[in-house]
């Protein structure tokens, strides 16, 4: 059921470009919050880098730890942005409009966060930089493609170059409309951003061919890029990191908490920009339907990784089993992950009244991704703390106060990013919610109106 | 959703469905039921006859040599796990249709479902092997030393499942059977009715029917998904020492579905040349079950490639041998042909667009992908019933390859022929197409005049 | 080519630990303080584990000296995304300190813990200044270090035979924990040597005492280690998973 409200097209322009010229009290509240977090950030980084990794929790057995847990956690969450505009076009599911544009935003913003916390976490990270991208060839030491840490990278930067360009392809008709709008620095911008859009058919054709091809290119790398974050674990010999269920495992997760992260945006741009003729219930009702499906298939793959582990009944996989289900503190984690990653949530979005309720869906998304950030921690951290038999060299692993503020501020970042972002850019694409009015039709089938969508075969 | 009634300039053909009064769909079904379904009686004859040879090749197997044997039962496994993968997963796609609620799905769903009425097949098989199946003290399990395990649950599950495929089949072809309780004429009218049961076609029965549907259905796959978990676990992983695989199920699992949907285009095919569904299962069709077809044939690799990669880079002893057991050296060119005729030609064939949007291609490819899959189980299968010692954790020796004689064939070709044979004996008091659905669609149809055009276009009711 | 190994023999180990001094002094490796043992941050190319066997009273401390395995087939190298570390083709697992940009992923999937990551700027004493090995490099901050069964001593030995126009004689050298060990529990040697006494270990009936450490890996560790055989203690089924 579509409670669409009939807007002429000159209104849905001014409501959706309206982020851009005015600023809500609480967008300002959020500039300068994030942005004091976002200094603390900064400040711990440039700490870091400058004392070296000593500032930090880390020690011998555990050579990773929170920064790359948080590095896990944002790349899952930027699989929401392809997960639903590419997916959802390719399928033609039409509840997809508002949500594209944010989704995708998100997508890019935290695979840029994502991708600082392995540079930053390395030994050496000016030398990660300046000589590892690019890599200098021209000495013929050439990097070992052998290791996941050269396919991380390579999949990463080609997930976010295509996913600009995806964002870019559907931002052009946009930028037409508010270069047509606008005056001074906005018009320089948005001229040069509009690439002389003019909406002939021509262009609007080449839009459309580049949108679904973009769409049908990027599903590999979307599947790809977290499956190499998972081989980053799987292929080593640590015990319960060496699974074989960890790639596709990782991307449904991925799926989980992104698609959740994508709730959490809708939610707060409806309450903060005030789009409640755009992200309306409907949409939380298809989107929560989704994510009844994909917290299924997480829990499907979360048992089979936990079943298989015991399965062989080897000491050295049992034991950290065995400490990580019922030691403090990952007996807490693991009771966060089922509670909170799938069984408060996923029971809450079976009754459509719940789904339809914004709050509702609202706080059930956070609570996966608590969840699912505690997932990751629990995957990654116990078999490094009881790494095979050396009883002598377990180790507990306690993170410092540097790295919960990087973990901190990796949050308040992609928040910053997208709040400056919407200041510039409509958040939700404009051409398509109109092509969606058009596209929507109202049938009388006996006594009850049904609504129906206008689409090519 | 909506077709532009000028389909020419799009160059594709134009649905016919939609172009139908429900009075057609009506009298197309009992058309159906009146002559086409009870047609073709000699090919049902000889799939039976197939079906009683495998019947009693099953019982000469163990008779000639000897019931602990376990490699006599290897092929009993291997059409066992082969039904259960095609013909089991076929309502599940069935399922993930309605779900998705999509209009093109509505003639389809019957041509998946139907194949639910086989699982007596694989109850069946799955009671005789549960005799073969090993305890599961001394040995690696899933069970972890539950009583009674593996057999009571494995069979509790394998019941359930049956009985919410026949749950299943039943509820969404009763106001179908109701049809044809009402208007057909002749001797099967007994047994209809007695399916058919009270159903009036009353307000709150319809609700109820159109609300549980898609519950059965999804109970179906909840069902569905861990009983694969379990015959992986117990038909493959258990029985090759030192196979720690947590992927494997999940691969048995995606695998099927590939399967199902390849089974569900071939009887779509089939309805197609010989049911007179022409109007009902036309290019739209085809087109959209291609394409997932070639999503499962990607999947296949990729779940494959996580189960190869680890093992390759862990590199050790024990993964070296099960990686040389069952892919690179006894049951290679097995391997090889699974390979290719489930990811490969699929993927090669069905990446063209013209091929993707066409009947014959989509058809090709799915016989392509039955027959691959049939290797891939026979490949599991041969190497879990052939390792003589399954309570090591490591395969010290490689097992020889383990090759099928005749008696072997008939079980295989009887269980399908069984299976086969079922189908189309339901066809005779089953509708084709699904006549309150595909009408269901129409009712929802309207012509609307739309920029310069006129297009048809279907509601969406929630 | 020599394929060079070594032989902990824990019979003869008495845990005085002179071979993780003579290491530190031999490759420089930075010293490690109190602070430094409580961050758990200690540098030790060769450590000495020290286990507990049995209840106060009756207890006795097992010692096992643990240097880098040089895996043949090590889990370390494929993971280094610059080729920090490498095989050679004398069969040591080499790290190349200016490679190295600190990912720290081959101490991740080492399992034998054997690999260190500079976490601070190593720093000695003025009074140690004067000490340092010339022949051996001082890693800077965030870089990986680890054993490499003193790779300035076989460069040395290798160039005098060169020079002297000679193959490599047996025994001819041997590393800085090798040196120093009282008890001569260790040895080290050119495995592919049938004269070195390290081959002979390993080669010789002494070995039905060898195994190597997390062997079922499939790794392929250079190190033996000859297993302890305790006089007094009660005959038991043995359960170890590094047996």
């Amino acid at each position: 059921m579509q409670e669409r409200h009939h807007l002429g097209e000159e209104a849905i322009t001014r409501e959706l470009f309206r982020p851009l010229v005015s600023t809500p009290a609480m967008m300002w509240v959020g500039f300068i919050g994030l942005g004091a977090v976002l200094a603390i950030f900064v400040f711990a980084v440039s700490w870091m880098v400058y004392w070296g990794l000593g500032v930090t929790g880390l020690q011998r057995p555990n050579m990773w730890g929170f920064m790359i847990v948080n590095f896990v956690f944002w790349i899952g969450i930027s699989h929401a942005g392809v997960m639903i505009s590419a997916i959802l076009r390719l399928t033609q599911a039409e509840w997809r409009r508002p949500v594209t544009r944010a989704a995708e935003v998100m997508t890019i913003f935290s695979l840029m966060t994502a991708m600082l916390h392995p540079v930053i976490h390395t030994g050496r990270p000016w030398r990660t930089l300046y000589w590892v991208f690019p890599y200098d060839f021209w000495r013929n030491i050439w990097p070992d493609i052998r290791g996941p840490l050269v396919w991380d990278p390579s999949a990463i930067l080609t997930y976010l170059t295509g996913s600009t360009l995806f964002l870019y392809t559907t931002l052009i008709p946009d930028m037409a409309l508010a270069r047509d709008r606008t005056t001074g620095w906005r018009h320089v911008l948005y001229t040069i951003l509009a690439l002389g859009w003019r909406g002939n058919e021509r262009q609007w054709k080449m839009q459309t061919i580049a949108g679904f091809l973009l769409s049908g290119l990027i599903l590999p790398v979307f599947v790809s890029v977290h499956s190499i974050v998972s081989w980053d674990f799987a292929v080593s010999l640590v015990p319960t990191w060496h699974a074989t269920v960890f790639a596709p495992y990782f991307v449904i997760g991925a799926i989980h908490s992104g698609v959740s992260a994508v709730v959490t945006l809708m939610a707060l741009m409806r309450w903060l920009f005030r789009f409640e003729h755009y992200i309306r219930l409907e949409h939380f009702d298809a989107i929560g339907r989704l994510l009844i499906a994909v917290g299924t298939g997480w829990l499907w793959f979360f048992l089979l990784d936990i079943f298989f582990a015991i399965y062989p009944q080897e000491a050295r996989e049992l034991e950290i089993m065995q400490f990580r289900l019922f030691q403090w503190p990952f007996n807490v984690f693991t009771a966060l992950i089922f509670i909170f990653g799938y069984f408060i949530p996923v029971p809450i979005w079976v009754f459509q009244r719940f789904r339809r309720n914004v709050r509702i869906m609202f706080w059930t998304s956070i609570a996966v991704n608590v969840g699912m950030w505690a997932e990751r921690y629990w995957l990654i951290k116990p078999g490094l703390m009881r790494k095979y038999e050396w009883t002598f060299d377990w180790n507990w692993y306690r993170p410092s106060i540097v790295e919960i503020s990087i973990i901190m501020g990796s949050f308040a970042l992609v928040g910053f990013l997208l709040l400056v972002f919407s200041k510039i850019f409509p958040p939700i694409s404009v051409w398509e919610e109109k092509e969606g009015v058009h596209f929507a039709q109202q049938l009388q089938v006996g006594k009850r109106r049904v609504s129906a969508i206008v689409r090519e075969f | 959703m909506a077709r532009h009634t000028t389909a020419v300039t799009h160059g594709h053909e134009l649905q016919r469905t939609w172009e139908l009064a429900p009075r057609d769909v009506l009298d197309a079904g009992l058309r159906w039921v009146r002559t086409l379904g009870a047609g073709r009686r000699s090919v049902a004859l000889v799939a039976l006859a197939l079906g009683v040879a495998g019947a009693l090749a099953l019982v000469a197997g163990p008779v000639l040599s000897g019931y602990a044997n376990r490699q006599v039962w290897a092929y009993t496994a291997v059409a066992f796990v082969y039904l259960m993968s095609t013909a089991a997963a076929a309502p599940c796609l069935s399922t993930a249709l309605r779900v998705a609620r999509s209009h093109w799905r509505r003639p389809v769903n019957r041509a998946a479902e139907v194949w639910a009425v086989t699982l007596v097949v694989p109850l069946v098989l799955y009671l005789l092997l549960m005799g073969t199946l090993p305890g599961t003290e001394n040995r690696l399990s899933i069970w972890f030393g539950w009583p009674l395990s593996p057999w009571l649950w494995g069979a509790i599950l394998m019941a359930t499942l049956a009985g919410a495929g026949y749950f299943y089949l039943w509820l969404s072809s009763l106001p179908d059977l109701a049809i044809v309780r009402d208007q057909a004429d002749g001797k099967r009218r007994g047994l209809i009715a007695r399916l058919a049961g009270p159903w009036r076609g009353s307000h709150r029965q319809w609700r109820m029917v159109e609300k549980v549907v898609n519950n059965a259905g999804v109970l179906y796959v909840l069902v569905y998904v861990p009983t694969m978990t379990v015959l992986a676990s117990d038909f493959v992983i258990s029985m090759i020492p030192g196979y720690f695989t947590a992927v494997f199920p999940a691969y048995f699992t995606i695998s099927s579905f590939e399967a199902g949907i390849a089974l569900t285009i071939l009887t779509m095919a089939v309805l197609r040349r010989w049911g007179g569904q022409r109007d009902y299962l036309g290019l739209e069709q085809f087109w959209a079950l291609g394409k997932m077809l070639l999503a499962f044939a990607l999947l296949w690799f990729y779940f494959w490639w996580s189960e190869f990669i680890i093992f390759w880079y862990g590199r050790t002893p024990r993964e070296i041998n099960v990686l040389k057991y069952i892919m690179a050296e006894t049951y290679f060119w097995p391997f090889v042909l699974a390979f290719a005729l489930n990811f490969a030609l699929p993927l090669l064939i069905l990446m063209w667009n013209p091929i993707r949007r066409s009947i014959a291609g989509p058809t090709v490819v799915a016989g392509i992908v039955l027959v691959g899959n049939l290797i891939d189980r026979i490949r599991l299968i041969s190497a879990g019933f052939s390792v003589p010692d399954i309570t090591q954790h490591e395969l010290h020796e490689i097992p020889a390859a383990y090759i099928p004689n005749l008696l072997d064939i008939v079980i295989l070709a009887g269980a399908i022929g069984g299976a086969v044979a079922l189908v189309l004996f339901t066809f005779r008091v089953l509708p084709f197409p699904s006549i309150w659905e595909v009408t269901g669609g129409l009712w929802l149809r309207q012509h609307l005049p739309y920029k310069h055009t006129r297009v048809i276009v279907v509601g969406k009711p929630e | 080519m020599p394929r060079w190994g070594m032989v902990i023999d824990l019979d003869r180990c008495i845990g005085c630990g002179a071979c993780v001094v003579a290491c530190q002094a031999e490759n420089n490796v930075p010293i490690n303080t109190e602070d430094v043992y409580h961050q758990r941050r200690a540098i030790e190319w060769i450590r000495l584990e020290r286990y507990w066997d049995g209840e106060y009273p009756d207890i006795k401390a097992r010692y096992i000296p643990v240097p880098c395995m040089h895996c043949q087939n090590a889990p370390c190298e494929p993971v280094c995304p610059v080729y920090a570390t490498y095989h050679t083709s004398e069969g040591i697992n080499m790290q190349v300190y200016n490679r190295c940009i600190g990912t720290r992923y081959c101490s991740v999937n080492c399992q034998w813990h054997v690999r260190f990551f500079n976490f601070w700027e190593p720093k000695w004493p003025d009074s140690l200044k004067n000490q340092l090995n010339p022949n051996v490099t001082v890693r800077s901050r965030g870089v990986m270090e680890k054993c490499t069964f003193c790779i300035q001593r076989i460069v040395k030995a290798e160039h005098q035979a060169k020079l002297e126009g000679r193959d490599l004689r047996a025994d001819e050298f041997t590393t800085a924990c090798a040196q120093a060990c009282p008890t001569d529990a260790i040895v080290f040697g050119d495995l592919d040597n049938p004269n070195s006494r390290v081959a002979q270990l390993v080669n010789s009936a002494v070995n039905e005492r060898g195994y190597r450490l997390l062997e079922d890996l499939g790794t392929e560790p250079s190190v033996y280690y000859l297993k302890k055989v305790d006089l007094e203690a009660p005959v038991e089924e043995h359960s170890s998973h590094q047996g």
